[in-house]
């Protein structure tokens, strides 16, 4: 985070609070009747898992046929889905981890919500690998474990298999992640939680934590191992993605330049779905005083410098394919640029890289109007990214005569939004029913009771 | 290949196998008729499928006979076993293929009782081996649950003996009045039921047979009957032709024996032998023929052009010949610098030349004979020593009967295989015509458009359920043994014009009858009957040293017909179907997914019109157009095709068919189904077939076109049609791809130096961890044989039960073929040139699809094959993503069988593959299997050639070779080394076990090339 | 250490400050007094405490290590075995042992192992699993309150001496706790 004169000046908080008010303003919000306005999402987004439910429960029922899929195209929807939801999965364990690592203060207040994102996303993506099966009942096929038939083991050779590990271990992991930062605050909660379910519940998963310096000393150490363990787990996670393409000779999928490119493609669209939901969560909770430019600022930031990385890859890939006197990868990206799918393809330069580029100046990055508009927008373009890499890629490969077009059906779209109502489920239950800061953590970078108001730093230093 | 064939039982010449009737079943043979003959061929059946089938067998059953429990109560599975019948074990029986009246040599391979693949009869002297597609769908229409399974009577369904005693009673009434009785007949091939037909009608004042055919050659045995003084059809021997001039003749894809041809073609095209050599195919036409798609040199013209160019044609040769036909037009020489160039060639190769001619006109078929006459072709190409016996329609004697009808003046009129309501509807009125004849009798196997106008419907068996021969050449005459007991309650002409004489006889016995007095004297005179008989069942036909009564001297005709100036209008060229023929086979789900090999379009016929003539229009694929001034309007949807004369649009024949209405249900349903079928599947443009001048003309002058506004999609398998990438600003020479390789015979030399200059990756990083046993499988694709007749994908799709998915399926990209043949177009009007690709698995050695499936259900065989495990597969796709040649299919529904009768046609050794799994080609790995089995019972090596995929067995030019490619000797790895050879995408380093050889052409005015 | 301090029937002085500062000042002159400090119960982690309570640096690290260690190994030998020794299959013409291919998947797990068997750790040092009560509640030490423990016998003193001792660092409670729930396993 080069040149944060100016918000290293401003607090991290609207105004200074005492480690009491923290704790009444967050564990507050859970202990009094939620508003009408979370109602108000919550509806609609059950409705739209329902849907979604429904529409699965038919494909899988009647056949992949019910998606638009055919001999040439064998991914599409299902695929794209699954990179977009790993993508914005990522900026929740690299907000957390990476910026933990590098001591970033402002962390603190959007690191709870950014994991709880982390893992909804990654649900929402766990499910379209297994629903693109043609015999999604059979998916546990994928797991080594000894069997009568021989035993048959798996391929570990197939990409698809690394991203069974991958997956798997990063929703396992960044549930741990999440699970160990919210132990103190569970505690918090029990001691204020009045005896009843609500107290049980806290007191079964708050370990009996009591505050002890002895454990909080050994804490500390296993959440920084952790951080140092999720940070190359974040990297490696969206690198073997983007290898069920550059790892397939199909052209437009065969290049090396996908890890780096989709690594950064994630971070950015996590970051921008971080973005938009922070400043939802900034308004329907009242969460002025935490939730402030001092946050905004350095993520729009980040933003600009993956957003750059992000064109540079644009143009890697394409002057890869022109310099690269293989007619079919030349084909493909001039067909990109101008063929049936240019629009998409438009589309995702425009909303990747270009708009971005607002976020240079300060009236922007500090208009939050249009910090959501942007980020809204990233999130359309990170997802014709992936769309325009699987589907023109197949389309348009190396025998002219199995060439073929691509249009979804009611039933992929249906699918498609039934995720959102799962990942908004997800989200508002987390919301309603845990502190959306860390409350403990947050504590750690007031400047109450310190000598020469001094800002603390995030622990384990 | 072991060919089983039937002896003769006394006790039940009924059935197809004899001793599979125990003799419990002798009394209840002397029941009374059709009732108790049924019990037998009920009972044997079931002993026959034994008990693997027995389920389907008795739920078949149960349907067949429409008294669900009495047959499964008698029913026993063949405990004893039968004698020459193993269950599991194939019995293949030599006969022939009923699938049109060019009669191919065909096996029948039949498993536990049922037929359930056809294909081509080794050394059969017409087809070689070959069979068409047609010829093999053929098969699925025995299992055909819409067939007529009893008599009917006035719509109403009768027993048999009721049916005979009705008829007899009339026709006796008829033998003793005066009242004309006329038989009907198109396609009679076989010697028995004419000569049975002649004695049928002997007993009746006034009765004749009257033959017609669908698509009309009457024209070539007038113009014979005129030079030659007998109506003769010639057998075009085309492997005797170095040059072949062919006037609008698609004898590689349609025209009289299009396998024979085909076969002989490829014959004369010796491109391995050390100095190749290469016949030339002239091929002179107004549309995109399938012979024009191989032709080494194609001249577009107008139809109405064919005599003019033809008169051209025999003036320049004539002058060559020094004799001078009477009648020629005048002619420009500087206009006809073209004309000069063939009669050139023509005449430097008298003798081992051939002109053909495919319309219907006289003064053309003339002139053909003029010029092979000149040319002395007669004798050597042209053979009239033994011509041809089928196609022995007269549009004369055909016009005589509508006009016999027409005046009322025939009291029966009886239809063998003809269908002139669907046919032939505008020369006639056939629907009042039939309304008066007091009887009239079809023996169609479905009520199709005529027989549900005939008062009386005998259903005939279908060619496998009865007993036939065929005599389609003088000389070589074949015999067709059942091979299996009919499964309805059907009657062979034969027996049934027996009854009706009141001399019932069995099939069997009338044929072997005929045989004995008729085919054994020349054939085999001193030889034991019996052994005589058996041996002509075992090879399926015998060559009798009959010939044709030599003609006299040559008539030179008059050729004041040509005429020397043309009219060209728009014309309205009709053509028989690639797929499904002149209509015959339209009720095949097989044929109509079946892509046509030029426009492939599925499940429609189409009318085509050249580029120009649509951009004129303003038409593209799919626009509905109606065509006016031919017979009643047609509308049918519009498809742009290169190589067209722009003023002809053409239409294939055969669509439309009543019953096809049946198909709309073809296919998964599900929510986001479309419906795009209106009525019958296509339409039949059979109303612009007039007889004008005593002739069937199929081509209409004059006609207009216009667009009706409306769009029908088109199921078309392939969207782009070129193999140049339709952006020509990329990088240089980035355009065009190489997947297809095509020279001169002139260039060859240097053509292979430079396709072997090619580099490919060489060597790896890898350990060499998988020896490779032998034997490692191989193919190679001549593509230069290939004329994409497709006869392959039907053997493929016949073979490993490929499922029909609709047309709706077909228009989303997901049809099954497991074989597919990619035609790629180059060029533009008359120098477009046509490529045909036969596109399947190629088990790359170093395979993509097997790297990236998770969960090891694509792998790779010690044998070099890459396999498919259907029942591991967890349908991820990622393999037919990662396939570069596209050839997986994948289950996208559960494809239901839409007739369970059908399901009897399913090959027993390959997996009916469930929803959600990927499929491929394995090169017929069950045949593999089978064969290497056998020889490791008899104890010896696997030789060459003792495998044969089903693609290979059945393709009429032999473009596929399969072998060992570890034995450098097998016939495959001397043609994977021959200079032609080439590997698409061999760059991309996956070793692909498939070698393509280059396509060579040999156009008239090329300098060198050895001429045979 | 721990055992040292088995302190389960002493009595105990919990003195509790509402500044992070307070405490540090207080713990300090403690133990400059020769006042073990026993624990100190915080709602956040206080910085400089764990060296005002000379608590040595935790060897959580090593265990991760071995955790990652083994979870990398199994999978690599589990991947070895399968597809090179118990069932080889000829896949795409790769090697049967195909090491790059391994590498994702032994990435993987080292990681799993390691992140899961470091928590596990951390529960079972710390004494933490799930259901488990706190031995005793401080008050407000979950949110705003600074609780020091000193053993009473220790200290030889009563609360009065202890409240002069850390006057300026003023505690806002001393209270005695003698029961046996103060110490609790740790």
């Amino acid at each position: 985070m080069a040149n944060t004169e100016s918000v290293l000046r401003l607090s991290l908080l609207g105004q200074p609070k005492s480690p009491t008010q923290v704790t009444e303003d967050i564990a507050g919000l859970l202990e009094k009747p939620i508003g009408i306005g979370w109602w108000v999402a919550f509806i609609p987004a059950v409705a739209l898992l329902i849907l979604g439910i429904t529409t699965v429960s038919y494909q899988i029922s009647t056949g992949i046929g019910t998606w638009g899929l055919n001999k040439t195209i064998g991914w599409a929807f299902d695929i794209t889905n699954f990179v977009f939801w790993v993508g914005i999965g990522h900026a929740g364990t690299l907000i957390s981890a990476i910026l933990f690592l590098f001591r970033q203060r402002w962390r603190t207040s959007v690191a709870r919500a950014a994991e709880a994102m982390t893992i909804f996303a990654v649900m929402c993506a766990g499910i379209f690998p297994i629903i693109h099966m043609g015999r999604p009942w059979r998916f546990f096929w994928m797991i080594p474990y000894p069997n009568e038939r021989g035993s048959l083991w798996v391929n570990f050779r197939s990409p698809l298999m690394w991203d069974f590990f991958a997956i798997s271990t990063y929703f396992l992991i960044s549930l741990l992640f999440w699970y160990v930062g919210l132990i103190p605050d569970l505690a918090t909660l029990r001691d204020r939680a009045k005896p009843g379910l609500r107290k049980k519940v806290l007191t079964f998963f708050s370990l009996g934590w009591d505050g002890s310096h002895r454990t909080w000393h050994r804490y500390e150490m296993v959440y920084m191992l952790l951080a140092g363990l999720a940070t190359p787990l974040v990297l490696s996670v969206h690198t073997i993605v983007s290898l069920d393409f550059a790892a397939g000779i199909v052209p437009g999928w065969h290049t090396t330049l996908f890890p780096p490119y989709f690594v950064a493609g994630a971070i950015l669209s996590g970051m921008a779905m971080v973005l938009c939901l922070m400043l939802v969560l900034r308004k329907v909770l009242h969460l002025e005083d935490y939730l402030t430019l001092r946050h905004f600022d350095p993520m729009t930031k980040v933003i600009i410098a993956v957003s750059c990385m992000v064109g540079l890859a644009y143009g890697t890939e394409f002057f890869t394919a022109l310099y690269s006197s293989s007619q079919y990868e030349q084909f493909i990206f001039m067909d990109r640029a101008t063929g049936t799918l240019a629009w998409g393809y438009w589309i995702m330069v425009a909303c990747n890289v270009v708009i971005p580029q607002l976020f240079w100046f300060p009236q922007v990055r500090s208009n939050l109007g249009a910090i959501f508009a942007i980020c809204v927008l990233i999130n359309v373009g990170m997802w014709f990214e992936r769309f325009i890499i699987i589907v023109s890629s197949l389309q348009h490969d190396f025998l002219p005569s199995s060439w073929s077009s691509y249009t979804p059906t009611s039933v992929e779209l249906a699918t498609f939004a039934g995720s959102f109502g799962l990942f908004f489920t997800c989200f508002l239950l987390f919301i309603r029913f845990l502190p959306v800061i860390s409350i403990g953590e947050l504590k750690t970078v007031l400047t109450y009771g310190r000598s020469s108001g001094q800002e603390g730093s995030t622990h384990a230093e | 290949m072991n060919i089983k064939h039937n002896h003769q039982d006394d006790a039940s010449t009924m059935n197809s196998v004899p001793s599979l009737v125990g003799p419990s079943d002798a009394p209840t043979m002397a029941g009374d008729g059709a009732d108790s003959r049924w019990v037998i061929a009920r009972r044997s059946f079931l002993q026959a499928t034994g008990f693997t089938l027995a389920g389907t067998s008795l739920a078949t059953l149960g349907l067949l006979s429409g008294c669900a429990p009495a047959p499964v109560r008698r029913a026993l599975p063949g405990i004893a076993g039968v004698p020459e019948q193993t269950p599991g074990i194939a019995q293949w029986y030599a006969t022939v293929c009923g699938g049109c009246p060019a009669g191919c040599g065909a096996l029948a391979k039949v498993r536990d009782g049922r037929p359930i693949k056809l294909e081509g009869l080794p050394g059969h002297p017409l087809s070689r081996g070959g069979l068409c597609a047609i010829g093999q769908a053929h098969l699925l229409e025995l299992y055909d649950g819409h067939r007529l399974q009893d008599p009917q009577l006035a719509q109403k369904t009768v027993t048999w003996a009721t049916l005979d005693s009705r008829i007899t009673s009339e026709l006796a009434g008829l033998r003793t009045g005066s009242g004309a009785v006329r038989i009907l007949a198109s396609g009679l091939t076989s010697p028995t039921l004419r000569a049975t037909i002649t004695r049928f009608l002997a007993g009746f004042t006034d009765g004749k047979l009257v033959e017609y055919d669908p698509v009309s050659v009457s024209a070539i045995r007038a113009a014979h009957q005129t030079t030659h003084g007998a109506p003769l059809l010639p057998t075009y021997r085309f492997e005797r032709a170095q040059v072949v001039a062919s006037f609008d003749a698609d004898f590689l894809g349609t025209w009289l024996s299009p396998v024979a041809f085909t076969a002989g073609w490829k014959q004369r095209r010796r491109l391995e032998a050390a100095s190749p050599q290469s016949s030339q195919i002239v091929q002179i036409e107004s549309r995109m023929s399938l012979t024009g798609s191989k032709a080494d040199s194609r001249i577009v013209v107008h139809p109405n052009e064919i005599p003019v160019v033809l008169g051209r044609l025999t003036h320049f040769v004539s002058r060559l010949a020094g004799a001078l036909p009477t009648g020629l037009p005048s002619v420009s020489h500087a206009l006809d610098a073209q004309w000069r160039e063939l009669a050139g060639l023509l005449w430097k190769h008298r003798g081992e030349s051939l002109v053909v001619c495919g319309n219907n006109d006289l003064a053309s078929q003339l002139a053909v004979n003029a010029l092979n006459q000149m040319l002395a072709n007669y004798g050597a190409s042209v053979d009239i020593a033994q011509p041809c016996l089928a196609y022995n329609g007269s549009d004369a004697a055909l016009l005589t009967l509508t006009q016999e009808l027409e005046r009322g003046d025939i009291a029966a009129l009886i239809l063998v295989d003809a269908n002139p309501v669907y046919e032939l509807p505008a020369i006639a009125p056939w629907k009042s015509l039939l309304a008066q004849v007091p009887l009239t009798i079809s023996f169609a196997p479905y009520a199709d458009e005529t027989a549900s106008l005939c008062r009386v419907v005998a259903p005939d068996h279908h060619p496998l359920e009865g007993w036939g021969d065929a005599e389609v050449q003088v000389g070589l005459i074949a015999i067709r043994q059942p091979a299996i007991n009919p499964l309805y309650r059907t009657r062979s002409v034969l027996s049934s014009l027996q009854a009706w004489m009141g001399t019932p006889a069995d099939d069997q016995a009338t044929i072997r009858q005929y045989w004995t007095a008729h085919v054994q004297p020349y054939a085999a005179p001193l030889q034991n009957a019996d052994t005589f008989w058996h041996s002509a069942l075992a090879t399926g036909f015998v060559k009798a040293s009959a010939t044709a009564p030599t003609p006299g001297s040559f008539f030179w005709p008059s050729m004041a017909g040509l005429g020397s100036k043309v009219s060209t209008e728009l014309t309205l060229v009709c053509v028989p179907s690639n797929a499904v023929g002149s209509g015959k086979h339209a009720l095949n789900p097989w044929l109509q997914e079946l892509p046509d090999p030029l426009t492939k379009v599925t499940w429609d016929n189409v009318l085509t019109l050249s580029p120009a003539a649509a951009a004129a229009q303003g038409i593209q694929d799919g626009d509905v157009v109606r065509i006016d001034g031919a017979g009643d309007p047609i509308t049918l949807p519009a498809l742009i095709q290169r190589g067209q004369h722009d003023e002809v649009v053409t239409v294939s024949l055969g669509y439309g068919r009543a019953g096809t209405e049946r198909f709309s249900a073809v296919g998964p349903r599900w929510i986001e189904r479309r419906e795009w079928q209106d009525g019958a599947v296509g339409r039949n443009v059979a109303t612009a077939i007039a007889a004008i001048d005593g002739r069937l003309q199929y081509s209409r002058n004059g006609i207009r076109i216009t667009r009706t506004g409306a769009k029908h999609p088109l199921a078309k398998t392939q969207q782009q049609d070129q193999l140049e990438t339709p952006r020509p600003w990329l990088p240089a020479g980035s355009a065009m791809r190489n997947h297809v390789q095509s020279t001169t015979l002139a260039q060859l030399p240097a053509f292979a130096e430079h396709l072997h200059g090619e580099h490919h990756p060489e060597g790896d990083m890898w350990p060499p961890d998988h020896a490779n046993a032998e034997p490692q499988w191989g193919m190679v694709i001549d593509l230069s044989a290939c004329t994409g007749c497709s006869g392959c994908v039907m053997a493929c799709q016949a073979e490993n039960n490929i499922p029909v998915v609709g047309k709706d399926e077909v228009m989303r990209g997901r049809e099954m073929h497991w074989l597919r043949i990619d035609r790629y177009y180059s060029g533009e009007g008359e120098a477009t040139q046509v490529a045909h690709q036969p596109m399947l698995c190629a088990q790359c050695g170093n395979a993509p699809c097997e790297t990236v499936c998770p969960v090891l259900a694509t792998v790779h065989s010690e044998d070099g094959l890459n396999q498919q495990v259907y029942n591991r597969c967890v349908g991820t796709r990622y393999c037919a993503n990662n396939c570069p040649y596209k050839v997986r299919r994948f289950n996208w529904f559960d494809y239901p069988h839409q007739d369970p009768i059908e399901n009897l046609v399913l090959n027993p050794d390959v997996t009916i593959r469930t929803r959600g799994v990927m499929e491929k080609c394995t090169f017929c790995v069950q045949r593999i299997a089978e064969a290497r089995i056998r020889a490791k019972v008899e104890g010896r090596p696997l030789a060459d050639g003792d495998i044969q995929p089903a693609c290979q067995q059945s393709c009429p030019a032999q473009a596929i070779t399969f072998g060992n490619l570890a034995d450098p000797q097998s016939a495959v790895s001397r043609a994977r080394e021959a200079q032609r050879g080439y590997q698409v995408l061999a760059e991309l380093n996956i070793k692909p076990s498939i070698t393509y050889q280059a396509i060579v052409r040999h156009p008239i005015g090329e300098a060198g090339g050895q001429h045979g | 250490m721990l055992s040292k301090h088995s302190l389960n029937t002493q009595p105990m002085l919990l003195i509790s400050f509402d500044t992070e500062d307070a405490l540090l000042a207080g713990v300090g002159k403690l133990r400059g007094a020769g006042h073990p400090v026993i624990d100190v119960f915080t709602p956040y982690p206080v910085h400089g405490l764990s060296e005002a309570l000379a608590l040595p640096p935790s060897r959580l690290p090593i265990a991760t290590f071995l955790f990652g260690l083994t979870g990398a190994v199994s999978i690599w030998a589990l991947q070895h075995w399968a597809s090179a020794v118990d069932w080889p299959i000829n896949v795409g013409g790769k090697p049967w042992d195909s090491l790059p291919a391994f590498f994702p998947a032994i990435f993987e797990l080292m990681v799993l192992f390691a992140g899961y068997g470091s928590v596990l750790t951390l529960f079972i040092l710390c004494g933490l699993w799930f259901g488990r009560q706190p031995k005793r509640v401080y008050a407000g030490a979950t949110s705003d309150r600074f609780v020091a423990v000193v053993p009473a016998a220790a200290t030889l003193i009563g609360e009065t001496d202890v409240r002069s001792l850390l006057r300026d660092c003023s505690p806002v409670a001393v209270t005695e706790a003698s029961d046996s729930r103060t110490g609790g396993r740790r």
